[in-house]
């Protein structure tokens, strides 16, 4: 067999290898996932210290059956996909994602055992090791599939770092969420402690059994993000993770925890049904809040201001979105109280629900609107003229409150009917809700559209890449992996790339054959790249 | 150097939020650890018999709380496993004494598995009623987590 006909054998056979690519890794992740979590219920089961465990079998024939049977098999497929693993393999999709999908099932079950191990043994609780099955099986899987993804000459080329970010996310929520439960137990004891008995575990161990999560949720980060490396990765996923837990949660919840914190201010103030006790429990939730998700929030707006431009661009409209939205619910509460207040006075007995109400919905829009004004800026509307980002930002605002606004004209309508029909109950009363949300909804969509108007008068529709050919074809060789995409943003074409199987010699790129392209025109184009990589641009008739 | 402190200068605000939160740790510890201890309560009084029924609940001592229990659960008690684990911390609220009743508050802090993220937290409150016979308080019903006996179900 001539070394062409192997070539064209091998790319007759590629659609039935992306398939079989897709099927035996699919296979593989359902039997690693029984042999592991087989193998864990077995473990834990060893140890477990109750005298009568061997009452206690009723799960045992599955596990025993996830363990023997999908155990070996999962080792044989793996180490068959391993082998034959080559460079068709590595550059799918399926080997990265398969990769990413165990590394982060793997990742999440292996710490969440050994952090509930470890807290258990300090919080004393009467079967400390019931997870240490979880810990040993899943453990060894994520070793296993942390080298695999690192192996010199195997791991994936595409979406490489993907399980490395995933792990990142999981490692910061873990260290937020729990560092939230530390403050939380650390305030509430010092500023509304017991002044009596308490029997048990004492509180410290609450605490110690938090910190423990919360420095293992530390050390899973400081691992994927410094060690790991994708604190210096940029673009791509990194910058969307970065955005969306680093940027957006933290603020989110900083935010709510700051108004929250406004909110019970006042009630302190001007509401003499806010208990003490209420008032303390609320106010340590809140700073606790703040107390762990500001300081996220601020390192990864460092982190993302020192990437591409859009990234940074993309912070600004993220915190300005946040405040808006923040903005204009708190106006839609406010309405709302207000109106509230009119068929019941704030202060009488059942105005407890509406003062509160109110003061939510003032501090909501206190706090959305200084963030809003600072992200947004809108004494200095032109800073960010004709940046694409903020055109589809107003148009997803304006488009977004005018969906709300048009629903809540719906609902008042709805309502006001049903009272006419029906008779019943006071109008203010049942259309107050949904007329502060027109109210605030309308304004928004009414700024926001007219802002994005305006912008469209000062600059014109940027002009879209004028599709001067249709489909391209590219015969040749190229060793760029972005060639296609490359090709396809500075022509507008849809690019497909047949490789030569005499390659070498005919070696394109893809800045190249953008300029062989210029002045041409046609619906449909073929490029060949010949021997000394002459390009030859051919249109063809339609 | 120049570029060294603008990146420092944008690292305040930063450096600000982590400080305020040490503070703020180290205030909370120094109440705490100033805090002198709390006022013991007669054993004899509702609150004392019910702090040293949960401890005996807790520590899996049947005989010692049954002996707290008010007659005629003290004398016939069918034994069933309390829902209590050492892990838990049972903590006084208050407490009503109406006569020859009371109400003793607490609340049960239980740190469970179940949260995204780690366990969750909780705190939940709930009571236990005792009776006044012949001169010593004893427990009618506790709470559902530390019952002790079949005929308190009835």
């Amino acid at each position: 067999m001539s070394e062409a006909t192997a070539q064209t054998v091998k790319g007759g056979t590629a659609a039935s290898g992306v398939l079989r690519r897709w099927i035996v890794y699919a296979i593989a992740y359902t039997l690693l996932a029984l042999a592991a979590n087989g193998s864990a219920n077995i473990i834990s089961w060893l140890f477990d210290t109750d005298p009568n465990k061997n009452e206690y079998t009723w799960g045992m024939a599955n596990w025993l059956a996830y363990t023997f049977i999908a155990g070996p098999l999962a080792v044989l497929l793996l180490w068959y996909a391993w082998r034959r693993l080559d460079h068709g393999d590595r550059s799918s999709y399926a080997w990265p994602i398969y990769l990413s999908v165990v590394y982060a099932t793997s990742l999440v079950v292996f710490t969440f055992s050994l952090f509930t191990v470890l807290s258990a043994l300090v919080t004393s609780s009467s079967r400390p090791l019931d997870a240490i099955g979880g810990v040993i099986s899943w453990g060894v899987v994520w070793v296993i599939h942390r080298w695999m993804l690192r192996h010199k000459s195997k791991h994936p080329l595409r979406l490489a770092t993907l399980s490395l970010i995933l792990g990142f996310g999981w490692g910061l929520a873990v260290a937020a969420f729990n560092a939230v439960r530390v403050l939380q137990i650390l305030f509430e004891q010092a500023f509304s402690g017991p002044d009596s008995w308490q029997v048990g575990a004492a509180w410290w161990t609450h605490l110690l059994g938090a910190l423990i999560w919360t420095l293992g949720g530390l050390v899973i980060w400081w691992w994927h993000w410094h060690r790991e490396g994708v604190k210096s990765l940029r673009g791509g996923f990194a910058d969307v993770a970065i955005l969306i837990g680093g940027v957006f949660a933290a603020a989110v919840a900083s935010l709510t925890g700051i108004g929250t914190l406004l909110s019970l201010g006042m009630r302190a103030l001007w509401d003499s049904r806010l208990s003490d006790s209420d008032l303390v429990s609320g106010a340590g939730f809140a700073i606790s809040i703040i107390a762990v998700a500001t300081p996220i929030w601020l390192y990864h707006r460092l982190a993302a201001k020192q990437r591409a431009e859009e990234t940074r661009i993309a912070v600004r409209l993220i915190e300005s979105g946040i405040g808006i939205i923040g903005m204009a619910a708190g106006l839609g509460v406010v309405v709302n109280a207000a109106l509230a207040s009119i068929t019941s006075p704030l202060s009488g007995p059942s105005g407890g629900g509406a003062l509160t109400l109110l003061f939510q919905g003032i501090a909501a829009m206190l706090v959305g609107g200084v963030v809003w004004f600072w992200a947004w800026k809108p004494h200095r509307l032109n800073d960010g003229l004709g940046v694409p980002a903020r055109r589809v930002y107003l148009v997803v605002i304006f488009g977004v409150s005018a969906i709300a606004a048009v629903s809540a004209l719906i609902t008042i309508g709805y309502r006001i009917f049903a009272a006419i029909l029906e008779d019943g109950g006071n109008i203010v009363d049942l259309i107050r809700a949904p007329l502060g949300v027109l109210i605030a909804t309308a304004l928004v969509f009414g700024y926001h559209f007219a802002i994005w108007r305006r912008d469209r008068a000062l600059v014109p529709d940027a002009e879209a890449p004028v599709r001067r050919i249709g489909q391209l074809t590219f015969v040749g060789h190229t060793d760029d992996a972005e060639f296609a995409k490359a090709v396809s943003s500075a022509t507008g074409a849809k690019v497909t790339v047949w490789h030569r199987a005499d390659g070498a010699d005919s070696a394109a790129t893809s800045a190249a054959v953008v300029s062989a392209l210029e002045g041409v025109s046609a619906n449909r184009v073929l490029v060949i790249a010949g021997a000394k990589n002459k390009l030859e641009v051919i249109a063809l008739a339609d | 150097m120049n570029t060294n402190d603008s990146a420092e200068q944008r690292n305040l605000p930063l450096l600000i939020t982590m400080g305020a939160v040490g503070l703020l740790v180290l205030i909370s510890l120094i109440v705490i650890f100033t805090r002198g201890a709390a006022p013991a309560v007669d054993p004899a009084s509702p609150e004392g018999v019910t702090q040293r029924f949960a401890q005996a609940v807790i520590d899996d001592d049947h005989a010692a709380a049954q002996a707290l229990l008010a007659p005629p659960l003290s004398k016939e008690c069918t034994p069933v496993s309390p829902d209590v684990d050492r892990g838990m911390t049972v903590s006084l609220v208050r407490s009503d004494v109406n006569g020859d009743k009371a109400t003793v508050f607490v609340d049960f802090i239980v740190s469970e598995s179940g949260g995204l993220f780690g366990p969750n937290d909780y705190v939940a409150r709930d009571t236990f009623n005792l009776e006044r016979v012949d001169g010593v308080w004893g427990i009618v019903s506790p709470p559902w987590r530390m019952v002790i006996c079949e005929e308190m179900w009835k």
